[in-house]
């Protein structure tokens, strides 16, 4: 069923700019699709569109079957999770208060309020002292897990990312990303996430939608774009490497065979990525690694049938990794 | 022989400062009377200002066409001198302390407008699109995020207007209002210096008092640890 839905939807600014042209795509409850591509791509006035933050010129958007026109734009954006950057934050009010905000607008007694933030700091890992800190004791990335605190705190069906973690470091960010993804599975929420970096998209997403000029140019799942490009434009977009990034689509536990004799050698587990697998063939002799799951043999994975994904086997199932990793 | 007529010079200076406090020591009980007054004429003005100008400077930040009126409006405000505007509003306010008052009114608005104007715009728009996003009604924007943020920079210009009105309020000695004016037209009148310094050093006491005042009251309004920004910020307004 459809959660997010685009009919024909077009924004046209005063001065005649067209941001968005004719858009028409949905979104699967329970799914994450990243809206990727250059700036100027119209990626950004899409999302905000969705919580009215930019009204659509044309065209009918729909959530959960309702069009958002039909809806009191106070009330949707309430019921609508919104990340942006860190700096979203409010800075004269404490962390408790920050993720605090959306559930006090509607109306929550204190009490409620209170356990819901306890829970939400425990969510993201942070000590229940530090909801009486101010966002600027905190780290950057310890910040965007508050941001992203507060737009779980109503319990939204629906959640709005913007760019959430283009402000952090690289290893903050691959951090940050695997702990959201682990914390989505954990929930079941519809995901708009947008972003400029291809790798970003390609990992979060179970579509990936590449923009260019206010039009989606392919919307799939990331296999599908790193395996199968529509365009030029798409191929240029995710990069020279793309068979390598093809490699951190699949897991160890999509191609494996099952073997369980014990063997002693460097092992991997069926978590990870044939990315991080075909690293460690590039760095030693073997044809073959023991895969091991607690401490178990449970199969082996060769150099043959890495290769066999690198040279475009699209038999392999959908995303699924990332979400372990 | 030159540092002798300075130490003699600072003598008599120190001289002249203990009786004066001997002055305000032996009329304490008029010295009290003419704080109270003092204080009262700048807590009305500079309040009333606060009032008016803090709203009208919202309104500001809102409407182009109005804010470019108020702006110019305020700064006319600031022009008239306050002993006109004292001569002007006797004549329907009476003697006392009301054209007081008034003057010290319009000579506070513009700095308290000026920041408060200063302090909204300084708010990042990213913070404000945020509590959009979020649902924050156009009130509720203003209440919880622009003015919480602005505050540090609004209450710098309370606290100029504040200063400045301390020294107008001296000329309610002239109409009947009381202060410490009293004591300075007073000495002048008696060509006693004494005196004239017995109602000038509580005014200089009372602008140190009132803006430590200030400076604790923003503290508690805005819990946040904004005070380390403030003083870029008063430049910046």
């Amino acid at each position: 069923m459809s959660m997010i839905q685009f009919e024909n939807v077009t924004k046209t600014y005063g001065d005649g700019t067209t941001a968005v042209d004719g858009l028409s795509f949905e979104v699967k409850a329970g799914e994450t699709l990243t809206l990727v591509g250059p700036s100027g791509c119209g990626k950004t006035t899409t999302m905000k569109m969705i919580n009215a933050l930019i009204p659509a010129t044309e065209g009918t958007i729909s959530i959960d079957g309702v069009s958002i026109d039909d809806c009191d734009t106070i009330e949707l954006r309430r019921s609508i999770g919104y990340v942006v950057q860190e700096i979203g934050l409010l800075d004269h009010m404490t962390v408790a208060e920050n993720i605090g905000i959306v559930p006090d607008l509607l109306g929550w007694d204190d009490d409620r309020i209170e356990n819901r933030v306890d829970e939400l700091l425990e969510l993201i890992e942070l000590p229940l002292e530090s909801g009486k800190q101010y966002p600027s004791e905190l780290s950057g990335g310890q910040r965007q897990r508050v941001g992203v605190a507060r737009a779980l705190a109503a319990n939204p069906q629906v959640l709005l990312m913007d760019e959430p973690f283009g402000a952090l470091d690289p290893i903050t960010r691959d951090s940050l990303q695997d702990e959201f993804l682990e914390i989505q599975s954990e929930l079941d929420v519809t995901i708009v996430f947008v972003t400029h970096d291809i790798d970003e998209a390609l990992k979060m997403g179970d579509k990936v939608a590449v923009m260019r000029n206010g039009d989606i140019v392919q919307c799939d799942t990331p296999k599908t774009i790193l395996s199968d490009p529509a365009t030029e434009f798409v191929s240029n977009f995710v990069g020279e490497d793309q068979h390598f990034k093809h490699l951190s689509t699949v897991s160890v536990a999509d191609v494996m065979t099952e073997e369980t004799d014990p063997l002693d050698a460097p092992s991997v587990q069926p978590t990870e990525d044939l990315k991080q697998v075909a690293q460690i063939f590039l760095g030693s002799d073997q044809d073959a690694l023991p895969v091991v799951q607690n401490g178990t043999r449970v199969g082996t994975v060769t150099r043959g049938q890495v290769k066999v994904v690198v040279d475009g086997d699209q038999s392999l199932g959908g995303k699924g990794v990332a979400q372990n990793v | 022989m030159y540092s002798s007529v300075i130490l003699a010079g600072l003598g008599s200076y120190t001289q002249s400062v203990i009786e004066a406090l001997e002055y305000i020591a032996n009329h304490w009980g008029v010295f009290l009377t003419l704080l109270q007054t003092h204080m009262t004429i700048v807590l009305v003005g500079v309040g009333a200002a606060i009032v008016v100008a803090v709203p009208l400077g919202i309104v500001v930040t809102r409407h182009d066409k109005l804010g470019w009126m108020v702006m110019n409006m305020g700064a006319i405000a600031q022009t008239l001198p306050p002993l006109a505007v004292i001569a002007i509003s006797f004549s329907f306010l009476g003697l006392g302390r009301n054209p007081v008052i008034l003057a010290l009114f319009f000579y506070a608005l513009l700095p308290i407008l000026k920041n408060t104007v200063a302090g909204l715009r300084s708010v990042d728009d990213s913070k404000v699109e945020a509590g959009r996003g979020m649902g924050m009604t156009q009130f509720e924007r203003l209440t919880r995020i622009e003015l919480p943020l602005a505050m540090p920079v609004i209450f710098a210009g309370i606290r100029t207007s504040t200063v400045m009105s301390v020294g107008v309020a001296y000329l309610g000695a002239f109409i009947g209002a009381g202060g410490f004016g009293n004591w300075v037209v007073l000495g002048q009148q008696q060509l006693d210096t004494h005196i004239t310094m017995a109602g000038a050093i509580p005014g200089a006491a009372l602008v140190i008092v009132l803006d430590q005042l200030f400076k604790r009251l923003q503290g508690v309004v805005t819990p946040a640890t904004s005070t380390t920004k403030e003083n870029t910020e008063i430049s910046a307004a």
